[in-house]
Parts: structure tokens; C-alpha cells; sequence
């Protein structure tokens, strides 16, 4: 039974691993949306072709 | 004015000074309306432009700065129909940018920035976060860790499945304690009530037994139960907003009226009831006003009528018409506060999918049931009695409940949105199919606006001067007349005399002396209907103008009928024959000469009636029946007090979309049946003290999830053919 413990005690180790990669992309989600990204899914399309129609514009 | 021709840089090309003038209230113009001077020489301004639709909208505007001097950067927010314009003031004043936008099309509107936060998006993140790792770590006891092999790694993953529940419950689910809270201080009982308490009760116990060490709780239901809850909210937004008309007459309006009381341009909030404006030839009427003179209105915009209506001194002139005779000068009726577009929108809304009466039932029948079990057990075994009426409080939470009416009528909605019919809300499905008499509008409703013409002949030289008179007419009907008649000859033809009457007709007497006339059957006394030409009081010819009746409509009648539907038609024109069929599919219920208040005054006191008309002039008429209608040729306008707006060549099937309704009503109250089914199956658990976290955890998703996939499916299945 003892030695059943060891082997287990790697989980600790990814459980903190696999909770920091999700925060992670939590927070990119959070922040993306906090900034704008999720609010106009239209335009950037659309902005695609601007630059190619006047091509002295300087969004970025 | 393409972007090209703007950008060649055409000289002389630009916003004529009357358009100038339009604007000259921005001058002084600040963070009311959105503009920030960072210096001199650099401003942003933060405005609505309703016409944006389209990619090269977007070209255009964000290409401002190569063919307008002074704009330094365009950013345009395309989903929220608003641009922010970075530009020097010293080079292009406010002014002058908003005649430019004008110019080019754009004409910047009085619409303020609304806070659209995607707030919702975030929780609804937050909230998929905490469930995924809360089952996550849930997992592991389910498949068989106990205290005695990993007594240390069992405890962790406890309480990590206990944190993301509680941080998810706290910071997702907040807004479920906020609003029961509210509902509570206003005495009324709303679903968030039962919600709310459910989830109280179920984080209370789950953290008890956690703390005793006896079972890890309810916590990944919890999680889960706060995801499915807000998943439901965020997608009922979501058909709201795909569904609402976005554009309003409001959006078109100008900023501002010349005030003839103060001698200057004035906002239209600044305007006060009885001030005196002046609306010059081809304005838009900005508010609801009284003409102190007569005048000639054209609300196509509004209500697609081509045929301008002539107003008399003291009629009321409407919100988003548009002047076409000569300037008039005008009363303000009503202040732009007190009416706008929104407003008009919001009359007629209802909110909550579900009755208040049912929801105040559940509520109370919840609470009895959890007392009434804790009283019985408490008589049985008073150790367990706190425990069944926890588990009866948790399990009864009416989340299947809640899910059901929004995601069937919000699929229902997008079904119908396919088809041509665009219904406001789920309120709108359910009271479409209670509808057991149809009230048709017949101008522009039951007709296009397409007009059949004929003018009977004359000779060439009456046709030369007819041609000569009418051509300096802007009335439709003259227009129809000059592309009837030879254009008049290189020598023109003296008139000595030509007048107008405004709503009659011309009048002209040439060289002669012979006295010409042009007009309709009332003003030259003959009988009403067509128009007539005279020379000296005698017919010289009849020019006839009649509309023509949309396609199908014959069959969709005879459908209505056989489905019991009683027919009227409320015209506002003189009696004139129906197609054959119709005179029997409407047998008596047809009026004619109906005023827009008269046709209000006969739906008043009915019930179950769906009017079907043409916009602003059945304002009245169909915020009175229970269900209003706009049918729409082509553009999406302006429809005040309507449910909802159908495309004319989607008409002949409202039949099916009728029936549609009444399948969806069904539905929904079967997934109701089906999640109370879950509730009776699962108090049975609670109150036989059989509840473990195991059931709850199975039982709670899996009551929201076939209760949704039942209502979309239903309402994808049962959805009419297009």
C-alpha cells in the first residue's frame, strides 16, 4: 500500500501543472474579451480587403 | 459620389451650405455627444452612423483620411453601426465633418454609445472554466478512490471540485442572488427565487458533509448547474439581439431643427411642445409636429406608401416623413423625449417566457413540498429531516424549467426569421397562436406598390399641353402622367396662368383662355377613383391608376378559412370590387373609408386578432390588436407598436407560420410536462431520502440537456418548409 502512494503522488504534481495550463488559456480568453476581440466579428473580416483596396492605410 | 471621384479630388465637389447649416449645433458639441478634444490640433469623435451596412461602407469611411482633409484616422465599429474619427479641429471643424458624412451618406445620428459589454461572455467563461475542472476532480471518487487507499489525494481533490463550484457560484452565479433578492423586495415571484435557493442549499449541505468528511457534496453539480443556467441566458440574449430590428426611423433623424421661436439651429432634445419650427423642402419631420400650413408628406420611408399624403393646417405631421412640397413651418406636438422611436418599441413589450402565475405556483409548491417533507421525516427520524428538505430544495431547482421557453421559441424565432417573418419575442409565437380572426390593411398590404396605368385617348395636341402642365408637378401622379404622354415640344408652350392644388390637382389656362384641369374625381365633381384631364369643365380623358393584389393571396384565404380563421378587411380607401373569391372569403366583414383611428376603434374590445397593414399609418391599429403585423416590400424601415414584420412575398404563407406557432406553444408546454416529470421523479428520490450525490449529479444535467435538446429539435423538425 505504501509504495501505491508514491506512485500516486506524481498526480499532485500534474494537477498543478494541468490547473496552470487552463488558467492560462482562461485568461487569455478574459482578457481578449475584456479588450474588444469578441465585439466586432465582422469588421476585421472586412478590413482584409481594405488594405488591399487603398493600401497607404495604417491600421494595425 | 463614388470613393473613386473623392478620391481623384475633385474640386468643387463637397456639402452644399444648406447641409453646413444642418450641423451648426455641433459647435458646440461636446462629451454629450461623444467628442474628446485631446488638443488643438487632435480630436476623436465617437459616432453612430446608421448606414453603414455593407464592406465597402467600411472602405470608404476608413479610406477618409486620403480624401478629407483634416481626418487624421477612421476606426469603424461595423457590428455596432459606429465609427470614432480621430481629426484636427484646426483643419476640419465638427461641423464640417458631419456635413462630409452626410455628404458621402453617412448621416451621423443622434444615437447615443450604448454600453455593450460582453460581460456576459466573460462569466459564461468563468463559469465553463469552474465546471470543467470540477468535474474534472470529481471524477476520480466516482470511479472508485476512497479514504482508504488515497485518504490524502481523495481530500485535495475534494475540495478542489468544492473551490471551483463555490468560486463559480459566487462570481457566475451572482447575478441569480442579486435578482431574487430584488424580486423579493418587490414582492414577486420570479424563477430566479427557486434558482437561487436551490443553489444556497445545495453549497450549504455540500460544504457540511465536505467538513464532516463524509462524501465530497453536490459541488460538480453546482458547477455544472451555474454553466448550463448562464449558457441558457447568454443564448436567449444572443436570438434577442439577432432578432431586433436594428435600424430605427430614429437612426435617420436629423440632430436638429431651425427653431423659428429662437432664430437658430436647436437640438432636438432642447425643443419644447408649441415651439415653432421651420421644415424646409425634403426634411425629414425629426419629431411629431403640427403643420401650421398645408403640405405635402411622403412617409414611403416609413410605411413604403409612394403617394405622398397632402396634410392641412393643424394635422398631425409623423415622425420620419418627408416634406416634398414647398417649406412649411410647423408646431412642435410632442418633445422628443416623451416619443422616440424606442419608446414606441417598448409599449407593447412583455418580459419572462413564463407566466408570473405559474411561476409564483412553483415557488410556493417548492417550498411546501421541502417543509411538508422535513415535517414527516422530522416525525420519522428527526436526525434526517434537515437533510430532506435541503435535497428536496436542490433538486427541485426549475432549471430544465427555465431552459425550456427560451431555447424554443429563440429556435423558433430563427426559423422563422428564414422564412420572412421576423416576430419580436417568444411573447409574439404565443399570442400569434391564439389568433382566430386575420384584419387586413388593403393599400400596400393586400396590393404592391406597383401600379397598373391606362389614359384613354386624346388628341396630340391636348397630349403636348397636358404633357406641358404636368411636367411641373413633382405629384406621383403627374410623374405617371409625363412617362404616359409625349414629352412636350423644343418650343414650349406658354401657360399665362398654372397653379397647384395642394391634394386636388393642376389648373392652367393657356393662350387661349381655355381653362385646363388635372385632378381627381371629388375636386372636379365626378365620381371618385381616377383621374381626370378637362379642358373648359368637359372630360377630355381618364387616366386610371389601380393597384394590383399581391400574388397567392387567393389561396392563403381559402387556407385561413379551412382553418377557421375569420377574414376582415379594414381599408382606408372608397369601396371598390374585390376579386371574385374574395367578396365570399370576406363576406361581411369588409369596411372601407376607414380613418387610422377608425380602423383602431372596430379591433378595440376584440381579442385574438392579428392585423396585418403597412406600418406608420396603422400605428393605431395594430398596437390594438393583439398581434400587429408590418408587411415589408424590400428595406427593413420603421415599424412602431408591431410584433414583428413579414416579407411581402412571404405573405401567402402565413398560414403555415400560424400553425407553426401553435406547434411551438405546444411544445414548450410539453418540455414544461417533461421537466416537472424530472422534478416529481427526483422529489421522489429527495423525499425517500435517497438522494446522493451520485443522482443529483446524473439527474440535474441530464433534465436541462434532454429538455433542450427536445424543444430544438422539436422546432427544427416541426418548422414549415420553405
Amino acid at each position: 500500500m505504501k509504495g501505491n502512494l508514491q506512485d500516486m503522488d506524481i498526480i499532485f504534481l500534474l494537477l498543478a501543472f494541468s490547473l496552470i495550463i487552463s488558467a492560462g488559456f482562461l485568461i487569455a480568453f478574459l482578457t481578449s474579451a475584456r479588450k474588444g476581440q469578441f465585439d466586432d466579428v465582422e469588421g476585421p473580416a472586412m478590413r482584409v480587403l481594405l488594405e488591399d483596396a487603398t493600401n497607404n492605410n495604417t491600421h494595425s | 459620389m463614388t470613393a473613386d471621384q473623392l478620391l481623384q479630388g475633385n474640386r468643387g465637389v463637397g456639402p452644399a451650405p444648406a447641409l453646413v447649416k444642418k450641423y451648426e449645433h455641433l459647435q458646440v458639441a461636446d462629451e454629450q455627444e461623444n467628442v474628446v478634444r485631446f488638443s488643438k490640433t487632435r480630436s476623436e469623435w465617437n459616432l453612430s452612423l446608421p448606414a453603414i451596412h455593407c464592406t465597402s461602407c467600411l472602405i470608404l469611411l476608413e479610406s477618409m483620411n486620403t480624401w478629407l482633409e483634416g481626418v487624421v484616422d477612421v476606426r469603424v465599429q461595423f457590428s455596432d453601426k459606429r465609427a470614432n474619427i480621430l481629426f484636427n479641429e484646426q483643419e476640419l471643424s465638427l461641423v464640417h465633418l458631419a456635413a462630409w458624412l452626410d455628404y458621402v451618406g453617412y448621416p451621423p445620428s443622434a444615437k447615443n454609445k450604448t454600453e455593450r459589454s460582453n460581460k456576459k461572455l466573460q462569466t459564461l467563461g468563468i463559469a465553463g472554466f469552474a465546471m470543467g475542472n470540477a468535474m474534472m476532480s470529481a471524477f476520480p471518487e466516482y470511479f472508485g478512490l476512497n479514504e482508504a487507499g488515497h485518504s490524502s489525494l481523495l481530500t485535495l481533490f475534494r475540495y478542489s471540485t468544492a473551490f471551483f463550484a463555490t468560486w463559480s457560484m459566487l462570481v457566475a452565479g451572482r447575478s441569480y442572488f442579486t435578482s431574487s433578492f430584488a424580486s423579493i423586495r418587490s414582492a414577486s415571484w420570479s424563477l430566479d427565487i427557486p434558482i437561487a435557493l436551490g443553489m444556497a442549499t445545495l453549497w450549504l449541505w455540500s460544504a457540511w458533509e465536505l467538513v464532516l468528511g463524509e462524501s465530497g457534496g453536490y459541488f460538480d453539480s453546482l458547477a455544472g448547474l451555474v454553466f448550463f443556467l448562464l449558457l441558457g441566458r447568454w443564448l436567449q440574449e444572443r436570438t434577442y439581439a439577432a432578432f431586433s430590428f436594428e435600424r430605427t426611423v430614429k437612426d435617420f433623424l436629423p440632430l436638429s431643427v431651425f427653431s423659428t421661436a429662437r432664430q437658430r439651429w436647436v437640438r432636438l432634445e432642447e425643443l419644447k411642445v408649441g415651439e415653432e419650427i421651420a421644415l424646409p423642402q425634403e426634411a425629414i419631420v425629426p419629431l411629431d409636429v403640427i403643420a401650421k400650413e398645408p403640405c405635402l408628406v411622403d412617409y414611403s420611408f416609413v410605411t413604403g406608401e409612394s403617394e405622398p399624403v397632402a396634410h392641412q393646417k393643424g394635422d398631425w405631421l409623423h415622425i420620419g416623413g418627408k416634406v416634398v412640397s414647398a417649406a412649411v413651418s410647423a408646431e412642435v406636438g410632442r418633445s422628443a423625449q416623451t416619443k422616440s422611436a424606442e419608446q414606441l418599441w417598448n409599449q407593447k413589450e412583455e418580459t419572462g417566457w413564463i407566466s408570473s402565475t405559474l411561476t409564483a405556483r412553483f415557488t410556493i409548491g417548492v417550498l411546501l413540498t421541502a417543509i411538508a417533507g422535513g415535517l414527516v421525516w422530522y416525525s420519522i427520524d428527526p436526525s434526517r429531516a434537515i437533510e430532506i428538505t435541503c435535497s428536496v430544495l436542490i433538486i427541485a431547482c426549475p432549471c430544465a424549467l427555465s431552459l425550456a421557453a427560451p431555447f424554443a421559441y429563440g429556435t423558433a424565432l430563427g426559423r422563422l426569421g428564414k422564412q420572412g417573418l421576423y416576430l419580436k419575442n417568444g411573447r409574439s409565437i404565443e399570442r400569434l397562436a391564439e389568433v382566430k380572426e386575420l384584419a387586413w390593411d388593403k393599400t400596400g398590404t393586400l396590393t404592391t406598390k406597383d401600379m397598373g396605368e391606362s389614359l384613354s385617348a386624346m388628341p396630340i395636341a391636348d397630349q403636348l399641353f397636358v404633357s406641358t402642365m404636368v411636367n411641373r408637378s413633382q405629384h406621383p401622379v403627374s410623374r405617371s402622367l409625363v412617362a404616359l404622354l409625349p414629352d412636350p415640344p423644343e418650343e414650349p408652350i406658354k401657360l399665362s396662368e398654372w397653379f397647384e392644388h395642394l391634394g386636388k390637382g393642376l389648373s392652367a389656362i393657356d393662350e387661349e383662355g381655355n381653362i385646363w384641369c388635372v385632378g381627381s374625381g371629388s375636386w372636379l365633381s365626378e365620381p371618385p377613383g381616377p383621374t381626370y384631364i378637362k379642358k373648359n369643365n368637359r372630360i377630355l380623358a381618364i387616366f386610371h391608376a389601380h393597384s394590383k393584389y399581391r400574388k397567392g393571396l387567393t389561396g392563403l384565404f381559402e387556407r385561413l378559412r379551412k382553418q377557421g380563421m375569420n377574414l376582415l378587411l379594414i381599408s382606408g380607401d372608397s369601396p371598390r370590387i374585390l376579386p371574385k373569391h374574395w367578396d365570399r372569403l370576406f363576406n361581411a366583414g369588409q369596411f372601407y373609408d376607414r380613418k387610422p383611428s377608425e380602423k383602431a376603434a372596430l379591433l378595440q374590445g376584440t381579442s385574438n386578432v392579428l392585423f396585418i397593414g403597412d406600418g406608420l399609418n396603422d400605428v393605431e391599429a395594430l398596437s390594438q390588436a393583439s398581434v400587429g403585423l408590418s408587411v415589408i416590400d424590400g428595406d427593413l424601415g420603421y415599424f412602431p407598436k408591431s410584433d414583428g414584420v413579414i416579407e411581402a412575398d412571404q405573405l401567402p404563407l402565413l398560414h403555415t407560420h400560424i400553425t407553426y406557432a401553435k406547434k411551438m406553444v405546444a411544445t414548450v408546454k410539453w418540455s414544461y410536462g417533461l421537466s416537472l416529470l424530472y422534478n416529481a421523479v427526483g422529489l421522489t428520490f429527495a423525499l425517500s431520502g435517497q438522494l446522493t450525490p451520485v443522482v443529483a449529479a446524473i439527474l440535474m444535467p441530464l433534465s436541462s440537456v434532454t429538455v433542450v435538446l427536445f424543444v430544438v429539435a422539436a422546432a427544427n423538425l416541426r418548422a414549415p418548409k420553405s
